[in-house]
């Protein structure tokens, strides 16, 4: 039986395991990113979140202090867009559970909800401009609907990760207009966005290790 | 003042741009980088805490800009923003302008003192230049409400000409702003000509899309309190090529650069090498015409009757160098009439005549060709020798051939010929004797086909006020004689047959030449002192008898260094005590009674010298040369000694030591010394004693030294060129290592500043007698390093004294005290040019 509460403790391990997902995707990503960009997202990403996972070694004291730590060790590490925008995307959400020991599944919406946010302002890129908001929105979207069907937690984590998902295969026949790939024009056309596939992938690592215990 | 923050994906481009924008902008703009990720931060990426460290780092309350590449250094940059200071987080400003071009355009508006809007907007223009220059379809704003249309009665202005290569580009522009911005005064640049409009010298963008390329005629106006004083600045940083080139001396690099052709609606202009300064304007004449192309081969029948004729067309140039050496010797030209008298040795030549015979008998060709293919066939050893010196003997040789020549062909040269009609000669090259010849009235300016800067003919141009260009090879080929030409020696800019406005200005900036170097020389005879009392002793470098002369006319106090290389080189035997004496008392005697510093024997394995059977080094200047050299043949050493002693009886002379690097080679030098006094003390034969001696200080092991050397030395001369050399390690003669030639690089005045302050220390003095010396940039500098005595070229010497009397030497301590602490040769000169150590007219 699943709780319907999110603890410190998993926000710890889902960040670890998305660094593990990171490096185990690794390749993929880079290859996503050689398709239509630099080349790089794989081995940036991979960078911060293995210097994230160093800094949450001892845990963290709250769930809020634990995201911050995720989104400025990002800040430094990542090198690419990838950075400021994750970093964002973390920093943004610590904000919104500041002093917050669980989330319940109102909390992770509205968290989600500051973070994609603070996506939208730093990167000034909107839904179909074929980027990480691609899944972050439908995400968003999906959290939103649970949260109004009050559905159990682990089931609105499980929708919001095949929302994700449905977002990053969309994001395949896209003509970019952000980022390095805007470069590429129609050419980056036919071609799944590196930032979509990593959200989807922190929404899928999301949906297997909260609302577990 | 605005400070800049210069954000990349990658450290190296990020280091880069910003050693660029150092070469341009005022070193007191604070700039910081923040680019790159990872270990050294040698991957890509941008990093937001790096880029707000960076921003808090620099920033004063004037507002920092943020200049940025693209992706996620534009997102990193904005995040940064978002961890400063409220207070500080809205005095920084994210600029959207191109890295590299606005960051340029930025730090120079920083550097005068421009707010953070101007920055902003200097950058965001700066890429139109190159839009404009690339013809890109960009919307240029209408530059006609920038300023006054030129010409208006009622401003000051100045017409020049814009001397340098590559036109007004970013750094000569630059320097342009930087010193108008100096002055209370609104100044505006027109290029020259109807229909174009005044832009404001405050922007550098704008001044650069005026397009002015060499040669072009620029019109400068200024309003204001200041308005005379900022168009005396600029139109002096005008003529002197923007400080492009290191010194108003030409480079003496002895490759002959391609002249460059620029087309302009002014007709033709040409850049060659500047030899001597000064601005001419005449008719062209060919003089030397005797020289012809190769002649057609024909055989010959008979061998003996070539052989004879050629022999007796040598027999009789020989009889008139014979002539010439003997009217020569017997007036001021001393030095000339040995010149002459090398040429006969080279007639005599075993090895020549031998090749001569065999080519007449062997290839049955006519004495004509023999000769010619012979004299082809010794000048090309010489071109192809590694030593600018020694290639220049194949001028002599060429000098020689076209003697014989003539004698064979019955075609005489015409360079003896008179005239009345004021001319600008073209040879092929001039030997210093015909140079000497030359009488001023009819001539106006000398250009060769070929030559280098360091030929006996050109230090003869110079001091007669000839000016000259080099290496014009076929440019004028093709131009008649009579037709218009004008010449500045200082640029090498020359213009065939130049449009009306271009030959007015000509003939304005000559005038003035004349004027100023009339007062220099007038000005020139009396001590120098700086503005407030210090007094700087400016003496001369010289190598004979003809170089004195013109120094004590030009105002030398003395003389700083006497080469002694001439009484040894081409010639068979050693030269005597008795004759050393003679040479060595008729110079100190046409001092009269200026101290004079005899710089013992300077040469190495580079130079032939029969006598002493030198082995051929792989590394001639690192080798057996100078005093190494005389203490290996101490008897050599010794006359020279001798020679100097004894003219020292009757004359102020002192002995100078070459190339002292061990203390052990001066203990050494001290014992011969001694012992060539004990000889004449024992001989009774009348002589100086004890004499001042100094060393060279050539390599900084020397200069490191200095502390262990004063006590045994009455005074130091640093020979900057060779010290730079050793410094650096660039060879001078390296076409490819002229960014290592810079005797201004913080590293040889850190070793001045040793030398000053350690001989200081024992009381000794200090000279400085390289290139350098006569730079007026490199001027307030040696001065404020606290150098005693500054020896330069004849020429020099009254542009130097009239420097000196401007300089404030409290000035000049703080810039030298700034420049030791630059990194770099060009941060050096633009401190120069930004402390204002030397007041009142420009030279």
């Amino acid at each position: 039986m699943s709780q319907n509460v999110i603890t410190k403790d998993e926000i710890v391990a889902w960040v670890l395991a998305y660094a593990q997902a990171i490096s185990d995707n690794r390749v993929l990503l880079t290859e996503l990113d050689v398709a239509i960009g630099d080349g790089d997202h794989g081995a940036n990403m991979d960078r911060g979140f293995k210097a994230v996972a160093q800094k949450l070694q001892s845990g963290g004291t709250d769930i809020s202090q634990i995201l911050k730590t995720t989104g400025m060790a990002l800040l430094s590490t990542v090198g690419g867009a990838g950075g400021p925008l994750y970093s964002t995307l973390f920093l943004q959400a610590a904000q919104a559970c500041a002093g917050k020991s669980e989330l319940s599944l109102q909390d992770w919406t509205g968290m989600i909800d500051n973070a994609a946010r603070g996506v939208m302002a730093r990167g000034k890129a909107a839904a179909g401009d074929k980027t990480m908001l691609d899944a972050l929105l439908p995400a968003l979207q999906a959290l939103i609907e649970a949260s109004h069907a009050n559905l159990p937690l682990a089931d609105a984590l499980l929708k919001s990760a095949e929302a994700a998902e449905h977002g990053k295969q969309a994001t395949i026949p896209l003509i970019a207009h952000k980022g390095r790939a805007s470069y590429l024009g129609e050419r980056s056309a036919g071609h799944i966005d590196p930032g979509a596939a990593s959200t989807a992938l922190l929404f899928l690592i999301a949906a297997k290790t909260l609302a577990q215990s | 003042m605005v400070s800049l923050v210069l954000v990349s994906h990658s450290r190296i481009l990020a280091e880069a741009v910003l050693s660029l924008v150092r070469q341009v902008a005022s070193p007191e703009v604070k700039i910081a980088c923040a680019a790159g990720v990872g270990a050294d931060r040698l991957e890509f990426g941008t990093d937001a805490i790096q880029i707000s460290e960076a921003i808090a780092s620099v920033h004063a309350h004037d507002g920092t800009l943020v200049l940025m590449d693209l992706g996620s250094a534009i997102l990193s940059a904005e995040m940064a923003l978002d961890f400063l200071p409220e207070d500080m987080r809205v005095e920084v400003r994210l600029c959207a302008a191109p890295l590299v071009e606005g960051a340029i355009s930025a730090a120079i508006a920083a550097g005068l003192g421009t707010a953070l809007d101007g920055v902003e907007a200097e950058a965001m223009e700066s890429l139109r230049p190159k839009q404009e220059h690339l013809g890109s379809a960009v919307p240029v704003a209408s530059r006609t409400d920038d300023g006054p249309v030129v010409g208006h009665d009622d401003h000051p202005s100045v017409t020049v000409i814009m001397p340098n290569a590559n036109g007004l580009h970013a750094r000569p522009a630059a320097r342009f702003v930087q010193t108008a911005g100096q002055f209370d005064a609104e100044i505006f640049v027109q290029k020259t000509g109807a229909g174009n409009s005044a832009v404001s010298a405050r922007s550098l963008n704008k001044l650069v899309t005026l397009g002015l390329t060499q040669g072009d005629a620029m019109t400068i106006t200024a309003t204001g309190s200041q308005a005379q004083q900022a168009l005396e600045a600029l139109s002096a940083l005008v003529k002197n090529g923007f400080g492009e080139s290191t010194s108003t001396l030409p480079d003496p690099i002895p490759a002959t650069p391609k002249p460059t052709k620029i087309v302009d609606n002014s007709g033709y202009t040409h850049r060659i090498t500047p030899i001597a300064e000064g601005i001419a304007l005449g008719p062209l004449r060919r003089v030397n015409a005797a020289r012809s192309g190769l002649l057609d081969a024909t055989s010959v029948d008979s061998p003996e009757v070539e052989w004879l004729q050629v022999q007796n067309a040598i027999a009789r140039v020989i009889a008139a160098l014979r002539a010439r050496h003997m009217r020569l010797s017997t007036t001021a030209q001393q030095q000339a009439g040995d010149i002459f008298n090398s040429h006969q040795l080279i007639l005599q030549d075993a090895e020549l005549l031998s090749s001569l015979r065999q080519a007449i008998y062997e290839r049955k060709i006519s004495a004509e060709q023999a000769w010619q293919s012979t004299i082809a066939a010794q000048a090309e050893v010489y071109r192809a020798m590694s030593d600018p010196y020694l290639r220049q003997r194949e001028v002599d040789i060429n000098d020689i051939g076209a003697q014989v020549l003539s004698e064979l062909t019955g075609v005489t040269d015409n360079f003896t010929d008179t005239w009345t009609t004021p001319s600008i000669l073209l040879s092929d090259d001039y030997t210093p004797s015909q140079v000497a010849e030359l009488d001023p009235k009819v001539v106006l300016g000398l250009i060769s086909r070929q030559g280098s800067s360091t030929s006996h003919a050109s230090i003869l141009a110079r001091s007669l006020g000839m000016p000259m260009l080099a290496g014009a090879r076929d440019v004028l080929d093709d131009v008649s004689n009579g037709t218009c030409i004008g010449l500045d020696g200082s640029s090498g800019l020359l213009w065939v047959d130049p449009s009306l406005e271009i030959a007015r200005a000509l003939t304005d900036q000559r005038l003035s030449w004349l004027a100023h170097r009339e007062h220099m020389r007038l000005n020139s005879q009396t001590n120098t002192v700086t503005q407030d009392g210090r007094r700087v002793e400016i003496a001369a470098n010289i190598s004979g008898i003809t170089d004195s002369r013109v120094a004590v006319a030009n105002g030398a106090e003395a003389v700083g260094v006497l080469r002694t290389e001439f009484l040894y080189l081409t010639r068979s035997v050693a030269p005597t005590e008795e004759e050393q004496v003679t040479t060595l008392s008729q110079i100190a005697a046409a001092m009269q009674g200026r101290p004079v510093i005899v710089r013992t024997l300077d040469i190495g394995g580079d130079k032939p010298i029969p006598y002493m059977n030198l082995p051929i080094e792989a590394n001639p200047f690192l080798g057996v040369r100078a005093i190494r050299l005389s203490l290996l043949n101490p008897s050599l050493f010794i006359t020279q000694i001798r020679a100097i002693l004894r003219a020292g009886h009757s004359y102020p002379c002192r002995i100078l030591l070459p190339m002292i690097t061990l203390v052990e080679e001066l203990v050494q030098s001290h014992k011969l010394i001694e012992q060539a006094h004990s000889q004449l003390a024992a001989e009774g034969v009348a002589h100086a004693w004890p004499i001042p001696i100094g060393i060279m200080v050539e390599t900084p092991a020397a200069a490191l030294m200095t502390h262990e050397f004063a006590p045994m030395v009455d005074f130091f001369s640093v020979g900057t060129n060779d010290l730079t050399q050793y410094t650096l390690a660039a060879e001078r003669s390296n076409p490819n290592l002229g960014h290592l030639s810079d005797a201004l690089h913080p590293s040889i005045l850190r070793l001045i500043d040793i030398v000053v302050s350690e001989a200081h220390a024992l009381g000794k003095w200090v000279g400085v007698c390289g290139e350098v010396a006569a730079d007026p940039v490199a001027i307030p500098v040696l001065v404020g390093l606290g150098v005693d005595e500054l020896s330069m070229n004849v020429s020099a010497i009254p542009q130097a004294k009239a420097i000196v009397r401007r300089i404030n030497s409290t000035g000049a301590i703080t810039l030298a005290k700034a420049a030791l602490r630059t990194d770099m040769a060009c941060a050096v000169r633009d401190l120069v040019g930004s402390m204002s150590v030397v007041s009142g007219e420009q030279p």
